[in-house]
């Protein structure tokens, strides 16, 4: 059964001047109870919305969502008691409260009271290695044990289905690899996780299937290994000191898909096609190149091939 | 239900208190806040002084004193914004909390102070200007000052729901409703002095029956005079409470329509 449906989900923003912007464009997105979801995309792409409409902050323009059954717009009492959201970001606790009131706070405002409550916040505290810290204000916390509060936050119902938003961001790598080691728990305890990030070894490790989303769209959902099979059918020839009638030489040779300068002297060739990593090698040793090395790219390259390259332009 | 909507009060009013012992201490809340608001009663007062007129004094220095729980609790205007700027509000609105109850609990603070500094300004400026209070008086003052800061409370949840929207204008909505209320409430000018639809438009204000009740209890009314402006200052109170009430709510329902505030 599916914890999350996106059927056609799209979400328009009316700015000032009556200005539209489509965020979402006709989402279709499946995701089968106990699944680990990875959202990959760049900034801007439709992550947070998507986030928040299945978390019942946003309304949708139209389309719908289903979370474990219950419709987003006509349910939303039911999806908010099933559902766990961690927001990234430094924002989104108490600062003067203490770690432990944060958590009470929340567990109360799900419905837990008394001995239970207690239990559950002290659980939390533990697990997500916060117990030592319990009694300071979150005011004086760091980026990433925020982060970490924020993740028990969003567990103190035991959601069936958990929505993660860049959850990494600003932790340690230690702090990120125990977070990796809970979601792994979660997964084992049966908790559907929906995770956007920017981190794609990250979401490769944990997610059993990877959507990539851009410009309010799916480019396509996968699973890691297919992904993966999709990261070796790119390579990359490094080259030393390639004369520029060269380089236009290669630019404009089949299955070449970018030819770019990566540092000084070393200009990188990348390829769509062993056979035309071949050809490239070919040319650069006739032409007398002998500094020539050979790589597949990582999955952050991939994803830039296939999202386009657009630096840090964000769209609107 | 019931045992829901008080746990979210409860925890809400955990954030109320928290928030109080940063802001004072018992030291600040004692010789700094409620020393100036003593100041604030004594000003108003020397102004009936000043006017030469002993009856009009005693009507100063009363309206004056309950004007401090209007002021005080004015400042759930500005703190029912707090959580917009702490980024709390888009969890809010994605947990099961009722927000009306939330920001009901949120800033409890100020009408739990204003009982306080209300009763003290009641009970000690009035005899430095020829009021005298008989024992018996004392806990019927201190349960008007309790019942007008809470209703008033009521009244600033509704200002509070607006300032979530347009929070950079909290302090200016705060500020020009005190001085409405100033103004027309019966604290400083007579009631009568006014046309007649600002005479009832004034029956809406938990103030203007709080300074009833106290004008009452001073000038020796019956119990049942007192009582019925008491009833009509709660009265007024929970109309103002269901309005913040629904006021919220179309806050949340209108943001989840986008327009940011949950960001």
């Amino acid at each position: 059964m599916c914890a999350l449906e996106i059927t056609q989900l799209r979400r328009v923003y009316r700015r000032r001047g009556g200005e539209e912007s489509e965020a979402l464009r006709g989402i279709d997105l499946e995701v089968t109870r106990g699944e680990v979801h990875g959202l990959l995309g760049p900034n801007g792409a439709g992550k947070t919305t998507l986030c928040k409409i299945i978390s019942t902050v946003l309304l949708p323009t139209s389309g719908t969502v289903r979370v474990l059954g219950h419709d987003v717009v006509t349910d939303s009492a039911r999806v908010k008691e099933s559902l766990g959201i961690v927001f990234g970001g430094d924002k989104g606790a108490y600062d003067r409260l203490t770690a432990r009131q944060n958590l009470a706070f929340w567990a109360g405002a799900y419905g837990l009271t008394g001995a239970r409550r207690r239990r559950r916040v002290d659980e939390l505290l533990e697990r997500v290695g916060l117990k030592g810290r319990a009694e300071e204000r979150v005011g004086s916390f760091s980026r990433g044990m925020k982060q970490r509060l924020h993740l028990a936050r969003g567990l103190v119902r035991d959601p069936g289905v958990l929505i993660l938003d860049e959850p990494t961001v600003g932790m340690d790598p230690v702090a990120a690899h125990d977070f990796r080691a809970l979601v792994g728990e979660l997964r084992g305890n049966g908790t559907t996780i929906l995770m956007t990030t920017h981190d794609m070894a990250e979401a490769a490790a944990l997610s059993d299937r990877v959507s990539l989303i851009d410009q309010g769209r799916l480019v396509l959902t996968e699973s890691p290994d297919t992904v993966g099979r999709l990261v070796s059918s790119y390579e990359r020839v490094d080259a030393g000191n390639v004369p520029d009638p060269l380089r236009e030489r290669l630019a404009a040779m089949p299955g070449v898909v970018s030819v770019r300068r990566v540092g000084r002297a070393v200009t990188r060739v990348e390829t769509d096609d062993p056979d035309a990593t071949l050809a490239v090698l070919r040319e650069l040793v006739e032409a007398g190149i002998g500094d020539v090395s050979r790589s597949t790219p990582d999955l952050e390259e991939v994803y830039l091939h296939l999202v386009g390259r657009r630096g840090m332009a964000v769209d609107g | 239900m019931i045992s829901r909507a008080a746990t979210t009060v409860r925890q809400a009013a955990v954030l109320a208190r928290v928030d109080m012992s940063v802001i004072y201490t018992w030291r600040t809340w004692l010789f700094g806040w409620l020393v100036r608001l003593l100041c604030q009663v004594v000003f108003y007062s020397l102004i009936g002084v000043l006017v030469g007129d002993p009856e009009y004094t005693v009507y100063v220095v009363l309206g004056a004193a309950v004007l401090i729980c209007v002021a005080e609790t004015m400042m759930a205007t500005a703190s029912t914004c707090w959580d917009r700027h702490q980024g709390t509000l888009g969890l809010l609105a994605a947990s099961p909390i009722e927000p009306g109850l939330f920001f009901f609990g949120r800033s409890l603070q100020w009408p739990a102070s204003a009982t306080v500094t209300t009763s003290i300004a009641l009970l000690a400026v009035p005899p430095f200007f020829g009021v005298t209070w008989s024992p018996w008086q004392v806990p019927v003052l201190v349960g008007i000052a309790a019942l007008a800061s809470l209703s008033g409370y009521c009244m600033t949840l509704v200002l509070g729901s607006v300032a979530l929207v347009f929070s950079g204008a909290r302090n200016v909505i705060s500020t020009i409703a005190t001085l409405y209320i100033t103004a027309f409430c019966g604290a400083v000018v007579p009631l009568h002095y006014w046309p007649a639809p600002i005479r009832w438009a004034a029956q809406a204000l938990p103030a203007t029956h709080a300074l009833e009740a106290v004008r009452l209890v001073e000038g020796g009314g019956s119990a049942v005079q007192v009582l019925t402006a008491l009833g009509l200052m709660v009265t007024a109170g929970l109309a103002w409470f269901t309005v913040a009430f629904f006021s919220f709510r179309l806050v949340f329902a209108r943001a989840r329509a986008g327009n940011r505030l949950l960001d």
